[in-house]
C-alpha cells in the first residue's frame, strides 16, 4: 500500500512538474508570438543630421549626386553660439547686455542667421507612428535650444526669403521645444502630425553653450526604444572661427604734419588680435584664404569692437551660410576716426603704410593656399597700395571702395572737371594717382554703387581737404618749384620742409581727379569686371554698408556674387515651396 | 547756429561736386551689343557716325506714361525703371551709345510717370510684381531726330498725350518661379546634366535634366589663357539667345536644341568667365528666361538665374 501511495505520489509530482513545464512552454510561446509579430510587422528607422558639409542641403542618405551629410566625432557639424544681440536698434553691438540665447525668443529676422537646422527622418514599415514619441538628449558640455520649424519647412527659406523669415519668426514666438544638454532632454509626441511628406521632422536650433555635443535621438514606442541615432556638434564662439591680425601703430609716432623736420621712418608690426578668443581651425577648412581689409572704422577700442561685430563678423556668417569653408582673416589696420568723422587723410596715410604688412602677410602664406582679398570702402587704400607694391593673389574685390578710379583706369573719359582743376599731378609717374596700380597679376573686380551717399562726401573731401591746411600747417604743391621740391609742408608762415614721402604726399596733397572707384561704373583698365550694387538683385540705394546692415534675407545674392568672383562654390538661393 | 552754418557749408560744398552717375559698365555694353538695340548704320563712316551720335545724345526727352486699371482708374505707385542712351561710347564702336540707369520712378496719384532728361532713346521697363500689361512690359522710344523713324507709336510730349498703359493684376498663368541654382560643378570631358528647379547646386541624372553642358578646356594652369568650348543641349526643347530687349513674352519660334560657345586664347576679349542670356523652352513646352554664368577657371562651374513659367505659357516675369 505504501508503495502504491509512493508510486502515486511520484506520479503526481511528476505530473505537477510536467504541468508546470507545460504551462511554462505555453506562456513562453504566447509571449514570444507578440514580440516576434512586432519585430516582423514594423521596423523603425531613424536618421539624424545637419548640414555638415555646408552646401545648404541636409542629405541624410547616400545619393548619386548630393553628398551625404555624415557627422562623426572627428568631423562634427560646426556652428557658432548665439551670444550676440540682434534685437538692437543699432543692429548689433559688442560687448552687450543681453545675448540672444538667454531666452527662447529669437531677437529679430537678423537673428535667424545665428540659427541652423537639424533634420530627423523617421521611417516605419507600415508608416504608422502612432504611439511613438521622439526623445532628444545629449552628452557633452554644450547646450542647444530647439524649435520646430514653421510648417515643418525643412528648407533654409527662413534665411534667404523675407516672407518665410517672417513666418518662421512669428512661429518661434510661441516658444521653443526646450534645451538639450547632458542634463536636459526634449520629447516630441504626436509624430504623425509633424512629419513632412518625406517623413522628416525639421527643427531649427541655436547654440546656447559652446563645446562638444553628442545629440542622441531615440524613437520610443510605449517607452520602448525602437530606433536611435546620433549627431555630433562642435559649437564655438564665432570669434574662434575666423582669424584676426592687427597692424600696430607705435603710440609715439605722430601724424607726419606734426614733424617740422622729416618725419621718422614708419616701422609697423603685425600681430594676432585674439580679443580673448583663440582661432580654432575647423576640420573642414579648405585651401582658400580670404583676407578682409576693413574700411574707415572708429579707432577707439569700444567702437572698433562694436564695428567688428556689426560688419565683418556679419560678413563671415553670411559667407559661411553661402558655403564658404576656407579661412577668413580680418586685417585690422590703424585708422583714425573720431565720432565727428575727422581723420580721413591721416587714415589714408596709415593705410598706405600698412600695405607693406598686408603684403608680408600674404607672402608668408603657404604656396598651396589660394589667396583672395577684399576690402570695403577706405580699406581700398591698403589693398591698392599692396597691389602697387607687387601683391600677388588670385582675385581681389574692391567693395564700394574710396580710392581714385583713375588708379585703375587712366582714360580721360573718367576725369571730373572740378577735381581736375587742381595743380597737383595726375600721373603716377609724377606722384599722382593715375595708373597707380601698375602691373598686377591679380584679377581685380569692383563692386560699385553710384547711389551711395558716401561719394558726395568723398568728392567734397578731394576738393576741400587736399592739400590739407589746419592748425597752422599747410601742405602745398607748386609746379614751378624744382622737381622733388614741389610738394612742401609749411609751418606757421616761416618754416617749411619738403614732402619726400610719397605716401605723405598722396594722403595729404594729391587729390583724385576722378570719382571714387566705388562710384564709377565705367572703370575698365585694370578692373576686369564691375558690378552695380544699385541695380537688382542688390538695390542698395544710398546705403554704404547694406551688405551687413540689412537682414540676411535681403542680401544673400551679394555673397553669392562675392564667391562667384572668387571662383568658389556657392549655395543655391532657390526658395523651395 | 554753429551747426546750421556747418550744414549749409557742407550742402554748398556737396552741391559743387559732380555726383556719380548710374552709368553702364563695360559688361553692360557687351550685353547691350549682343541685344542689338540700335541699328548698325553701315551706310556711315565711323567718323561721321560718331558726330551724328554726339548730336543724337543731346536730344530732349520729355515724356509721360500713365497707368490705369481695367476701369480706367489711375494706378498709383507702379514702379518703372529706365535706361537712357545719353553718352557716346569710348572707344567708339557698336552699340555706339553709352547709357545711364534711371531708377526709382513710381507713378503718382494720377498714375503718371514723367521723365525729363536728354538722350537719343529711352528704354522703359515696368517693374511691378503685382501688375502686368498684356502687350509687354518693356519698350523703347527714340527721341533723336535721326532715329524717330524706328518708333512704332507717337511720342507723347505732354500729359494730355501721355502713353496710357492699362495694367491688370497678374493672372495665375502669368506667374513664374524663380530660378537660382547656385554653382554647379561641371564634369571634365563628360556631360553635366542640370535641372532648373530643385537642383540645389548639384547636377542630376539625364532623365531629370533640363539642360546638358559639355565643357572642354585646354589647360588647368590657372595663370595662363586657354582655349575653351562650351556646348549646351536641350533635348526635346531649345535655347534662343536673347538679342533684343528681353520682354515678358518668350518667342515661340527660333529655338535650337544646342548652343555652342568657343573662346580662343588669342581672342582680344578672352575671359575665363562669360554670362549668356537665353530664352529657353523645355520638352514639355515650359518657357524660361535664363542667365547662365560660365566660370571655367580651376574647377569649372556654371550657375543659372532666371525665371520660368510652369503653366505652359510663354509669359515671363522679369521682375523676379
Amino acid at each position: 500500500m505504501t508503495l502504491f501511495f509512493i508510486r502515486i505520489s511520484i506520479q503526481l509530482r511528476f505530473r505537477r512538474l510536467a504541468l508546470k513545464l507545460w504551462c511554462f512552454i505555453v506562456c513562453c510561446f504566447f509571449l514570444a508570438v507578440p514580440t516576434k509579430a512586432l519585430a516582423e510587422d514594423v521596423k523603425y528607422t531613424l536618421s539624424l543630421g545637419a548640414d555638415v558639409n555646408g552646401d545648404g542641403v541636409i542629405q541624410l542618405h547616400a545619393h548619386d549626386f548630393i553628398p551625404q551629410d555624415r557627422s562623426a566625432i572627428d568631423q562634427p557639424f560646426v556652428f557658432w553660439i548665439n551670444d550676440d544681440q540682434d534685437d538692437l536698434e543699432l543692429y548689433e553691438s559688442w560687448p552687450h547686455q543681453h545675448p540672444d540665447n538667454e531666452d527662447e525668443l529669437p531677437g529679430s529676422l537678423r537673428d535667424l542667421e545665428d540659427f541652423s537646422r537639424i533634420h530627423i527622418e523617421l521611417g516605419s514599415e507600415n508608416t504608422q507612428l502612432s504611439a511613438t514619441s521622439l526623445r532628444l538628449y545629449a552628452s557633452g558640455e554644450a547646450q542647444i535650444r530647439l524649435w520646430l520649424s514653421e510648417g515643418n519647412d525643412c528648407s533654409r527659406n527662413y534665411l534667404i526669403d523675407d516672407a518665410h523669415a517672417k513666418k518662421q519668426f512669428k512661429f518661434m514666438q510661441k516658444g521653443a521645444l526646450g534645451v538639450v544638454d547632458a542634463k536636459h532632454s526634449v520629447n516630441i509626441d504626436a509624430l504623425d502630425s509633424k512629419l513632412d511628406k518625406h517623413g522628416r521632422i525639421c527643427l531649427v536650433f541655436e547654440a546656447v553653450k559652446s563645446g562638444r555635443l553628442t545629440l542622441r535621438a531615440e524613437l520610443l514606442q510605449q517607452e520602448r526604444l525602437v530606433s536611435s541615432n546620433e549627431l555630433y556638434l562642435d559649437l564655438y564662439p564665432v570669434k574662434s572661427l575666423y582669424e584676426r591680425v592687427q597692424v600696430v601703430w607705435p603710440k609715439q609716432l605722430k601724424h607726419p604734419y606734426k614733424y617740422k623736420l622729416l618725419p621718422p621712418e614708419v616701422n609697423l608690426t603685425l600681430q594676432p588680435e585674439t580679443l580673448g578668443f583663440d582661432f580654432h581651425k575647423p576640420w573642414y577648412e579648405d585651401n582658400n584664404v580670404l583676407i578682409w581689409v576693413h574700411g574707415w572704422i572708429p579707432h577707439d577700442e569700444e567702437n572698433y569692437q562694436r564695428t567688428l561685430v556689426f560688419s565683418f563678423e556679419t560678413m563671415f556668417k553670411r559667407l559661411w551660410h553661402q558655403g564658404y569653408r576656407g579661412r577668413l582673416v580680418h586685417f585690422h589696420w590703424p585708422t583714425r576716426k573720431r565720432a565727428n568723422a575727422l581723420g580721413l587723410l591721416s587714415s589714408e596715410f596709415r593705410g598706405l603704410k600698412s600695405a607693406a604688412l598686408l603684403l608680408d602677410y600674404v607672402n608668408a602664406l603657404p604656396d598651396s593656399k589660394n589667396v583672395k582679398l577684399t576690402c570695403h570702402s577706405l580699406g581700398g587704400i591698403v589693398l591698392m597700395e599692396a597691389l602697387h607694391q607687387g601683391l600677388e593673389a588670385d582675385e581681389v574685390i574692391f567693395q564700394v571702395s574710396a580710392v581714385p578710379a583713375e588708379a585703375f583706369d587712366t582714360r580721360d573719359e573718367l576725369l571730373v572737371t572740378e577735381l581736375n582743376k587742381t595743380v597737383t599731378p595726375r600721373d603716377a609717374s609724377d606722384g599722382g594717382w593715375s595708373g597707380y596700380i601698375g602691373k598686377s597679376n591679380a584679377e581685380i573686380y569692383s563692386l560699385f554703387n553710384p547711389e551711395d551717399v558716401t561719394w558726395l562726401g568723398w568728392n567734397a573731401a578731394q576738393v576741400s581737404m587736399k592739400p590739407l591746411k589746419n592748425f597752422g600747417r599747410k601742405y602745398s604743391y607748386d609746379v614751378h618749384r624744382n622737381s622733388g621740391d614741389q610738394a612742401r609742408l609749411r609751418y606757421w608762415w616761416w618754416f617749411s620742409r619738403p614732402v619726400d614721402d610719397e605716401h605723405e604726399a598722396l594722403a595729404y596733397i594729391i587729390n583724385s581727379k576722378t570719382q571714387a572707384l566705388g562710384a564709377e561704373a565705367r572703370v575698365e583698365g585694370d578692373v576686369l569686371e564691375a558690378y552695380n550694387l544699385a541695380l537688382p538683385p542688390y538695390e542698395y540705394g544710398a546705403d554704404h554698408v547694406a551688405m551687413w546692415r540689412w537682414n540676411p534675407q535681403d542680401v544673400m545674392p551679394y555673397f553669392s556674387l562675392m564667391l562667384d568672383i572668387f571662383n568658389l562654390r556657392y549655395n543655391a538661393l532657390e526658395v523651395l515651396e | 547756429m554753429k551747426y546750421l552754418v556747418v550744414i549749409c557749408v557742407c550742402l554748398l560744398l556737396f552741391a559743387c561736386v559732380t555726383r556719380p552717375t548710374n552709368s553702364r559698365t563695360a559688361r553692360d555694353v557687351e550685353i547691350v551689343k549682343n541685344m542689338e538695340l540700335v541699328p548698325r548704320f553701315p551706310e556711315f563712316e565711323y567718323d561721321t557716325l560718331e558726330q551724328l551720335v554726339e548730336q543724337d545724345v543731346t536730344s530732349d526727352i520729355h515724356t509721360f506714361i500713365r497707368f490705369v486699371d481695367a476701369r480706367g482708374h489711375a494706378l498709383r505707385d507702379v514702379p518703372m525703371d529706365f535706361v537712357v542712351l545719353d553718352t557716346v561710347l569710348e572707344p567708339f564702336d557698336y552699340p555706339y551709345y553709352g547709357f545711364t540707369h534711371l531708377r526709382n520712378y513710381r507713378s503718382d496719384k494720377r498714375g503718371v510717370i514723367e521723365v525729363k532728361t536728354r538722350g537719343a532713346a529711352l528704354i522703359g521697363a515696368i517693374a511691378s510684381k503685382a501688375y502686368w500689361h498684356e502687350g509687354g512690359s518693356t519698350g523703347i522710344l527714340y527721341f533723336a531726330d535721326r532715329l524717330k523713324y524706328l518708333n512704332t507709336v507717337a511720342l507723347p510730349s505732354s500729359l494730355e498725350e501721355a502713353f496710357v498703359i492699362e495694367l491688370q493684376e497678374k493672372p495665375e498663368h502669368a506667374k513664374n518661379s524663380k530660378i537660382n541654382t547656385g554653382s554647379i560643378f561641371l564634369n571634365q570631358a563628360a556631360p553635366t546634366y542640370v535641372q532648373l528647379l530643385g537642383s540645389m547646386g548639384y547636377a542630376t541624372s539625364p532623365d531629370n535634366a533640363d539642360l546638358a553642358f559639355y565643357l572642354t578646356k585646354a589647360t588647368d594652369d590657372k595663370r595662363a589663357r586657354y582655349d575653351w568650348q562650351l556646348t549646351i543641349q536641350v533635348d526635346g526643347g531649345g535655347l534662343k539667345p536673347v538679342v533684343q530687349l528681353p520682354d515678358q513674352y518668350a518667342p515661340l519660334q527660333g529655338y535650337a536644341s544646342s548652343y555652342e560657345l568657343k573662346i580662343s586664347k588669342d581672342d582680344a576679349l578672352w575671359s575665363h568667365r562669360k554670362s549668356l542670356f537665353f530664352y529657353y523652352r523645355s520638352d514639355e513646352g515650359n518657357y524660361a528666361y535664363l542667365e547662365i554664368k560660365v566660370r571655367t577657371k580651376d574647377r569649372a562651374f556654371i550657375s543659372i538665374d532666371g525665371t520660368i513659367n510652369l503653366h505652359g505659357e510663354n509669359i515671363l516675369d522679369l521682375t523676379l
